[in-house]
């Protein structure tokens, strides 16, 4: 997909982010998944979670019924599902839930009750109000090293971007009636722009280096998120054995 | 080999291979101990044994080897387009200047690896690969 130009939310890296790692193991990966911190793919259908993310179309190896899916095309034994309503940047929440860290963050997401549409995660951001007012006239469009984004606000206005959120993301106001934007993290991997009135953004991303501590900002938000925290102490992974573990304590749920 | 055994359990690192070797190595001994089974014939059977443990447990023999298989390699290799390539492409595709329409995906249906590789790939990285008998391309 990507040799076709085609952007996906599943990764392969190195290394995920910490959050994108916590994010995508806790609210799209089956709970018997094996998660590794090098890759990340979609294996449980999150629809709320998917489509604030932006994803708009699933490939699925096999039949799959269910609400906000639309079959759009089938190739052998792969179907091309299409979702309602994704967030192309065109999520403008006003309920901004306020809580202190990585885990907080996952347990508002994976709340039934939220709606990516009108709900936002945030952990604690100052200078933000909560007079929030749905944004109109969005936009988003990727360019050479970031993206352009221009909205509208009858006030202030956060939007969230299908953009992972970095502390090397620099938003300038390149035009705009309102105060300038500004950056944060929200819904614990994404970014929100924060604007009023009209407004037209770019976002560059500077590189790291000695005299740019973004990086290490980004490193400082995995602290101050405490996503450590989510870190589940569990045995090494059977995988990692020649064969089939004898699970001799696992009747006494230590295994 | 029964402290051997109890440790590994209690560090939760046996597998059923070792408690399955352990049971062979316990018979074996057992069998070779009997009075009625004379050295010799105890000796064919220790010592292949003995010697078996020892290098299928050090790594230097193993059952993929000898099938021709290297653990964790690419064992099969199918290069195909990427379904719904032609249908994506004006829906999402994304190129310097053009806005965003939303990602396209796929969901893990299954449990095992499964390598995907473009048509790119028959180039000659693939070349090499494709001598084994066992390489299925389409």
């Amino acid at each position: 997909m990507a040799r076709a130009r085609h952007p996906t939310l599943s990764q392969y890296s190195h290394f995920l982010t910490p959050a994108y790692h916590a994010f995508f193991s806790r609210l799209l990966d089956a709970p018997d998944d094996r998660p590794n911190v090098n890759h990340a793919a979609i294996s449980r259908i999150n629809l709320p979670m998917m489509r604030m993310l932006g994803l708009r179309y699933l490939m699925v190896d096999g039949p799959i019924e269910m609400p906000g899916l639309t079959r759009v095309a089938r190739d052998g034994r792969y179907r091309l599902y299409e979702l309602a309503d994704p967030n192309l940047a065109s999520f403008s929440p006003t309920r901004p839930h306020r809580v202190a860290d990585a885990r907080g963050l996952l347990a508002t997401l994976a709340d039934s009750g939220f709606d990516p549409r009108v709900d936002v995660a945030i952990a604690e951001e100052p200078g933000i109000t909560d007079q929030l007012v749905p944004a109109t006239d969005t936009t988003l469009t990727f360019v050479r090293g970031g993206f352009r984004f221009t909205g509208r606000s009858d006030g202030h206005s956060l939007v969230v971007l299908p953009v992972q959120y970095t502390r090397c993301l620099e938003l300038h106001t390149v035009s705009g009636s309102g105060e300038g934007a500004r950056a944060l993290r929200v819904n614990l991997v994404q970014t929100g722009v924060l604007f009023s009135g009209d407004a037209e953004i770019e976002g560059r991303y500077r590189p790291d280096g000695p005299w740019e501590r973004c990086v290490r900002d980004d490193v400082a938000d995995v602290e101050r998120l405490r996503i450590h925290d989510l870190v589940e102490r569990r045995r090494l992974p059977s995988y990692s054995f020649p064969g089939e573990r004898f699970r001799l304590f696992a009747p006494f749920g230590l295994d | 080999m029964a402290a051997l055994l109890w440790a590994k359990l209690a560090s939760g690192t046996a597998t059923t291979t070792t408690v399955r070797l352990v049971a062979v190595v316990l018979c074996a001994a057992q069998v070779a101990r009997l009075p009625r089974v004379p050295y010799p014939a105890a000796a064919l059977v220790a010592f292949p044994v003995a010697i078996g443990l020892v290098l299928f447990n050090g790594g230097l023999v193993s059952y993929n080897r000898w099938s021709g298989a290297e653990p964790y390699s690419v064992q099969r290799l199918f290069a195909t387009r990427p379904p719904f390539g032609e249908e994506l492409s004006p829906q999402v595709a994304l190129r310097p200047g053009s806005p965003f329409r939303g990602y396209a995906d796929f969901l893990v249906a299954e449990k095992g690896v499964t390598l995907t590789a473009p048509n790119e790939l028959r180039s000659w990285h693939v070349l090499d690969i494709r001598r084994s008998p066992s390489i299925r391309t389409s």
